[in-house]
C-alpha cells in the first residue's frame, strides 16, 4: 500500500493493523483502502485526509482531528470517536455500526445512508448536518444538538431523542417508530431538501 | 503460558420480550468480540500480538457466556455485570484467557 503525503512524499505500507499511531501527523494522507484496524489514533491529526473505504473497525480515535476527512464507505465498526472533530467530513455510505461517538463535532457532515445502528451520539454536535437515509436504528442520539439537521427518509426505530434539540429538523419521511422524543424539541419549519 | 484475567466491555440497548404474560428483561450479547473490547495491553498477554488471539478470546468470551446469544437479566452468570445506564448498558464479561 502506498501512503502519498501532502507534500508529495510517499511511502510504501503494508499494513497498519493494531498500529501505535497516537499523536501522528497524518495531514492531507493518502489513507484509501487502507487496513487500520484497532489502530490506536488517539489525538491524531488526519485533516483533510482520503480514508476512503479504510478499514478503521474498533480503532481508537479519540479526539482526532478528521475535519474534511474523506471516510466515504469506510469501517468504523466499533469505533472509538469520542470527542473527535470531524467537521466537513464525508462519511456518505460508511458503516458506523455501534460506533461511539459521544461529545463529538460533527457539525456540517455528511452522513448520507451511513449506518449508525446502535452507535452512541450522546450530546454530539450534529448542527447542518446532512443525514438523509441515515440508519439510525436503537442510536442513543439524547442531549444532541440536531439544529438544521436534514433527516429526511431517516431511519429512527428505536432511537433515543431525549433531550435532543430538532429546530429546524426535516424530519420527513423519517421511520420514528418506538423512538423517544420525550422533551426533544421540534419546530415546523423544517429545511427544504435540495 | 500464563493466564490472564480479561474484562470484555461494550454497550447495548436492553430489551424487553414476553415470557408468557410477564415482560422481561433481556441483555443481548456481543457475538463477535476483538482486542479492541478487551482491557488487555499488548504486555498482558504473551500472544496479544499473535494472529490467534481473537481466537483465543472469542473462545473465552464464548465459553464464559455459556454459548448463549442472549440472557434474562435476573439470570446472568456470576461473571458477567450489568450497568445500566439512562439508554445503553454497559456490559463486562470476565474471561480467563
Amino acid at each position: 500500500m502506498l501512503i502519498k503525503f501532502i507534500d508529495g512524499t510517499s511511502r510504501e505500507v503494508a499494513d497498519l493493523h493494531g498500529a501505535y499511531l497516537h499523536g501522528a501527523y497524518l495531514y492531507g494522507a493518502d489513507l484509501h483502502n487502507a487496513d487500520l484496524r484497532e489502530a490506536d489514533l488517539r489525538g491524531a491529526n488526519l485533516r483533510d485526509a482520503n480514508l476512503r473505504s479504510a478499514c478503521l473497525r474498533g480503532a481508537n480515535l479519540r479526539y482526532t482531528d478528521l475535519r474534511y476527512t474523506d471516510l466515504r464507505g469506510a469501517d468504523l465498526r466499533d469505533a472509538d470517536l469520542n470527542g473527535a472533530n470531524l467537521r466537513y467530513a464525508n462519511l456518505s455510505g460508511a458503516d458506523l455500526h455501534n460506533a461511539d461517538l459521544r461529545d463529538a463535532d460533527l457539525r456540517s457532515v455528511n452522513l448520507r445512508y451511513a449506518y449508525l445502528s446502535g452507535a452512541d451520539l450522546h450530546n454530539a454536535d450534529l448542527r447542518d448536518a446532512d443525514l438523509r437515509s441515515v440508519n439510525l436504528h436503537n442510536a442513543d442520539l439524547s442531549d444532541a444538538d440536531l439544529r438544521g439537521a436534514q433527516l429526511y427518509l431517516a431511519y429512527l426505530r428505536g432511537a433515543n431523542l431525549i433531550g435532543a434539540d430538532l429546530s429546524r429538523v426535516d424530519l420527513r419521511g423519517a421511520d420514528l417508530y418506538d423512538g423517544c422524543i420525550l422533551l426533544g424539541e421540534i419546530s415546523n419549519k423544517p429545511e427544504t431538501t435540495k | 503460558m500464563r493466564q490472564v484475567n480479561a474484562t470484555v466491555t461494550f454497550k447495548v440497548k436492553i430489551k424487553q420480550i414476553l415470557d408468557g404474560e410477564t415482560r422481561r428483561n433481556i441483555v443481548d450479547y456481543k457475538l463477535k468480540v476483538s482486542r479492541a473490547d478487551c482491557n488487555l495491553r499488548p504486555c498482558d498477554h504473551d500472544y496479544y500480538n499473535s494472529d490467534m488471539f481473537p481466537s483465543m478470546l472469542q473462545r473465552a468470551y464464548d465459553k464464559a457466556i455459556g454459548n448463549r446469544r442472549w440472557q434474562y437479566l435476573d439470570t446472568l452468570p456470576a461473571c458477567v455485570t450489568v450497568e445500566r445506564g439512562a439508554f445503553f448498558s454497559t456490559v463486562s464479561v470476565a474471561v480467563c484467557i
